[in-house]
Formats: C-alpha cells, structure tokens, sequence
C-alpha cells in the first residue's frame, strides 16, 4: 500500500533511497498520507493485543504528525475515511477527506472536500477507484461515484455520477460517458 | 534587477495596500500594510523571485537560492499559498488576507484584485498557464486555468471556473463560466476592499 502511495510520486526507475526521500520531501500530500497511513496502523494495530505495547508511543507521534500536516499544508485527511492504495494529492490546502470511502488510485488536488453532509457524520460519499478529482470539487453527501470517472476543477457533486464519466460544473451535471482519464492521472505522475 | 529595486516593490505594495484599507478620502502610514497577512504573502513572493532570478548571476547563488526556498516555504506554510516564482506580479496588486492562493499565472498585470481560496493556472499540462491583465478583480474561491489571457479590467465573480480567455471588461461568472456582461465597470470594486466586501456579498 506504502509502496503504490510512493509510486505516484516516483515516476520510474528503482525506489532506492535517494528518490524516495526526495519524494517525501517534495511532496507536501505524500507526507499527510504517509501520517494517515501511519494512523491507521495503529487503528489496526489496537486490535492485536501484541502490538499494544508500541501503542502508548505511536499514537502521541501519529497526534504530532497529523497536527504539523494540518497546520503547515491544512491537509485534512481523518482516519474515518476508508483511503484505497495509490492515492495522489497534487497540492495542499484546504483539502478535507473524512468519513468517506475512497478506491485505489485516485487523485485529488486542492481545496478538495470529501465528507458527509451531515455534522454527526453518517451517510459520507463512496468514491471508486481511478477517479480523478480536480482542485476546489466538493463532494459532500451520500453520493456514489463511479470507478474511472472524472470531476473537473471546481465541481460541486449533487448526485450520483456513473462510472467513467466526466462531471463539471455547479451544480455538477454529467457532459461526457465513456470519458478515459488515464492521461490525467498518468500526468499527475 | 538590484536589492534596491526589491525594497522599492515592497513599499510601493505597502502603499497600495494601505490606501485600499483606508477610508475614502483619508491619508494612512503605509507602514500599517504590515499588519497585512496579503502583503506578508507578496513580500514572500517577491524575495522568491528576486532571489531566484539573480541566483545564476552572482557568486554565492546558492545561498540565494536557499533564501528563496525558504521564502517559498514559508508562503506555503504560514498563508497555505503557492506562487510559482517564475510569476511576474507587477506594483500595486493586492492579495487577500486569507491566503490559499495558488497561483502559477504568466504575469499579473498592476492594480488586479485577488481574493483567497483562488487557484489560477491550474492546467494538467505544461506551461498552460493564464496571464492575468491589469486592473482585474478576482473573486473568492475562483479557478482560472489554462492558456489563456484575462483582458485588462475584466471582473470575475466569486466561484467562478474560468477556461477562456476572456476581453477588456467582461464580466464572467459561474461554473462553468460564462460572459455575463461586457463594458462593466469594476473601478468601484477595486478602489476600496469595503466596497468590494458589499458587492461581493450582494452580487453573488
């Protein structure tokens, strides 16, 4: 999972050392995901009585982790959203993902929302996998989103979209089916 | 460009910065523009490119270049903004207090608004990036991308997404846009930040 986090920073060639530092270095989002992932271990890790005795020092370290993120990038990702592999934040600020589900391979960009409408946070968005996400889209609500789908800059989602399909605009309307993003995600490589 | 030039930019911006605050009619210290978090924001931005522009060309560039790279770090970290250094901001253009800007844009022509929350030349491909004419008012919450050109004093409205190019004057709006009127004139939008507060609220 690390490994397809890191490789959506990496173009190519071999993760040796130096390219892996350089990327989490450069990468303001890798190193907000990398705490979330390190979050969620530790969720995991509650739940197998022989990893108890790590907890009482990771999750101080996860807290002042996750605050540096939120207060120097504000990249909000909360442990209460379900984040597949292979997720690539182009660009911080303003970026809240809670209470939601997203699949594998996805990207988002700035001031991007994913969370539910509601405060008590039930009934968050369902988003597939290979969904590319423009900067400024809002996602708030119980909507589904379909795997390979495109939300252009800007798009306020206000119902289902279907799966590999293109939606813009505010209200969100759905202008193209059958739209292929590959490039889109393969630039943000 | 020399040192002197920079600290010259600075106090003109802190003096535009100053006059948009102020009353109608009233003289202010522009020494009260520090108390701008925008004006901070453009410092930062103009030491980035001061340095990085002068870093082939003198000894000690490395030095420099870590300046700009610090100021470039702190842009992000202290007002969650990124302006590409490569971004020529011409005098007198006035970045909100909010911060979240991110702005790649060719040039920013002189006495163009931007507000916070504004992304301008997002675009998945290189060197797609917008020039931003003078005397341009850019709402809140605003996307403009792609290679394209805003004419000088053209006004677009808060959350708008705008991906063409648009003429002297228009009023765009929207998302997606469109041209909502032509010959509009946002003088009174830019001449003082309380007006632009009331017809920001009262338009959108």
């Amino acid at each position: 999972m690390l490994a397809a986090d890191i490789r959506r920073c990496v173009p190519g060639g071999r993760l040796t050392l130096a390219p892996l530092l350089r990327a989490v270095a450069r990468n303001w989002g890798l190193q907000a995901l990398l705490a979330y992932r390190f979050g969620r271990a530790l969720a995991r890790a509650g739940r197998r009585w022989y990893w108890w005795p790590l907890l009482p020092l990771g999750w101080p370290l996860y807290y002042l982790l996750s605050r540096y993120v939120r207060c120097a990038y504000d990249i909000r990702l909360e442990l209460s959203a379900d984040i597949g592999a292979g997720l690539y934040i182009g660009h911080f600020g303003n970026i809240i993902v809670r209470n939601c589900r997203l699949g594998t391979y996805c990207s988002i960009a700035q001031s991007v929302h994913i969370e539910p409408a509601l405060a008590d946070g039930s009934g968050g968005p369902v988003i597939g996998a290979h969904v590319w996400i423009g900067a400024h889209a809002r996602i708030r609500g119980p909507f589904e989103v379909g795997s390979g789908s495109t939300l252009s800059a800007g798009t306020v989602v206000v119902r289902d979209v279907p799966a590999r399909s293109l939606c813009l605009g505010n209200p969100g309307r759905i202008v193209m089916r059958g739209y292929d993003n590959e490039r889109l995600l393969n630039a943000a490589e | 460009m020399q040192m002197r030039s920079l600290a010259r930019q600075l106090r003109e911006d802190a003096r535009f910065y100053a006059r948009l605050r102020a009353a109608r009619g009233t003289t202010v210290s522009s020494w009260r523009a520090l108390g701008d978090r925008g004006w901070w924001l453009l410092a930062l931005h103009r030491v980035t490119a001061a340095c990085m522009a002068r870093a082939n060309l003198v000894p000690f560039g490395l030095l420099l270049r870590l300046v700009a790279h610090a100021s470039y770090f702190l842009a992000g970290v202290c007002f969650k903004s990124d302006i590409a250094g490569r971004c020529r901001i011409a005098g007198c253009v006035y970045l909100a207090n909010e911060g979240y800007l991110t702005c790649g844009a060719r040039s920013v022509g002189a006495g163009t608004l931007i507000h916070g929350f504004t992304t301008i030349g997002y675009a998945t491909g290189e060197d797609a990036r917008p020039t931003i004419g003078s005397n341009v008012w850019i709402g809140p919450n605003c996307i403009v991308s792609g290679d394209i050109t805003i004419g000088d004093g053209a006004t677009i409205l808060p959350e708008s997404f705008v991906t063409f190019s648009v003429s002297a004057g228009a009023l765009v709006g929207g998302n997606p846009a469109r041209v909502i009127r032509r010959g509009f004139d946002n003088s009174p939008l830019r001449s003082s930040l309380q007006v632009a507060g009331d017809a920001a609220a009262s338009t959108w």
